[in-house]
């Protein structure tokens, strides 16, 4: 017999316009947290960056590994404010796709997390696979998405799975 | 009872070779779809690509975006107008380490949404060479905006062998 369901939904936003987008109150009963972002913007360029439980802090960093087409290259980034879930990988008017499992993200250790970022629009793309690291120790019960004021079109959607472990 | 958000909804394993493998009338009622595959190739090399067709559409309306790390080097390549999409599908082919097969992940999401789908791939080949085996991630683009109800997973050159095993799971978000 099945324990049940393993890989719930806990929270879906269709975002429209340029607010940014808040999961609070994130419950502990998980054992993985996976973040969907489904994204396309009205005009410009959409680069959604993540914060955690309010942290604005200088206490985020990041190594990438990034394609564009033509070439590949690797680089990270030390004290950051927050991960943005790609550096080169932005929605335009062509949706992209951005994704971020959270490991242990009630754990007591400082938190580490992989994000995806997927982007093509017959002519350009970018592929994007980055490890972030969140120096503290705090379980996760928040998470923020920026836009920074990109209007993001209707249709996007973005998604807070809860991942149990047997 | 939780209500399950991550259902099985087809699954292929293959008996004998088959060039390709057709997942048709896909429910509307997901968010989001995954394709699972582990699978190998018969054509004569040591890697192979697979390709995905949506809807049974042929034409030039897919492209896609790639970054892999092929043996030593890391590449990244593109391509536009397509008439399927590669996205990353590498997998074992026939002078590859035996017994090997390879794991491959496509995931589409809001497949039944009236605009341009985007599909993010990634794929992962290790036999035992010191300059080959592949670590592969990929972006593609169909143009249409057209619901997904059918995919078919394509080889590029030669057939997918017996026990090669495809996996089609829908994602519910609420």
């Amino acid at each position: 017999m099945p324990a049940g369901a393993t890989y719930e939904p806990i929270a879906t936003a269709s975002p429209s316009g340029t607010s940014d987008i808040t999961f609070s109150s994130i419950p502990s009963t998980y054992t993985d947290l996976r973040l969907v972002c489904f994204m396309q913007a009205v005009s410009g360029t959409l680069q959604p960056a993540l914060t955690i439980n309010g942290d604005t802090g200088t206490n985020y960093s990041n190594t990438r590994l990034v394609g564009d087409g033509a070439s590949a290259t690797s680089a990270r980034q030390t004290s950051q404010t927050e991960m943005t879930l790609s550096n080169s990988a932005t929605a335009t008017t062509v949706p992209a796709i951005f994704t971020a499992d959270f490991f242990s993200y009630a754990g007591s250790t400082n938190k580490t997390v992989l994000g995806v970022a997927s982007a093509d629009k017959n002519g350009s793309g970018h592929v994007e696979r980055k490890v972030f690291l969140w120096r503290n120790t705090a379980a996760i019960t928040s998470i923020k998405i920026n836009v920074y004021g990109v209007n993001v079109a209707s249709g996007s959607t973005i998604t807070l799975y809860g991942i149990k472990a047997a | 009872m939780p209500t399950p958000t991550y259902v099985a909804l087809a699954k292929t394993v293959l008996t004998g070779t088959q060039a390709t493998v057709t997942f048709s009338s896909i429910a509307s009622t997901y968010t989001d779809l995954v394709v699972l595959i582990n699978a190998r190739g018969d054509d004569a090399t040591d890697i192979s690509t697979m390709y995905v067709r949506i809807n049974g559409d042929t034409g030039a309306n897919y492209s896609y975006t790639r970054l892999f790390s092929f043996g030593t080097a890391v590449n990244s390549d593109r391509a536009g107008n397509q008439s399927n999409f590669a996205s990353a599908g590498f997998y074992n082919a026939s002078t590859s380490t035996s017994n090997t097969f390879s794991n491959v992940e496509f995931y589409l999401p809001s497949y039944t949404a009236s605009i341009k789908k985007i599909i993010s791939s990634s794929s992962a080949v290790e036999i035992n060479s010191t300059s080959s085996g592949v670590n592969g991630a990929g972006a593609s683009l169909y143009g249409s905006t057209t619901a997904i109800s059918s995919l078919t997973i394509v080889n590029n050159s030669g057939n997918f062998v017996s026990g090669s095993r495809f996996d089609l799971y829908g994602i519910k978000n609420s």
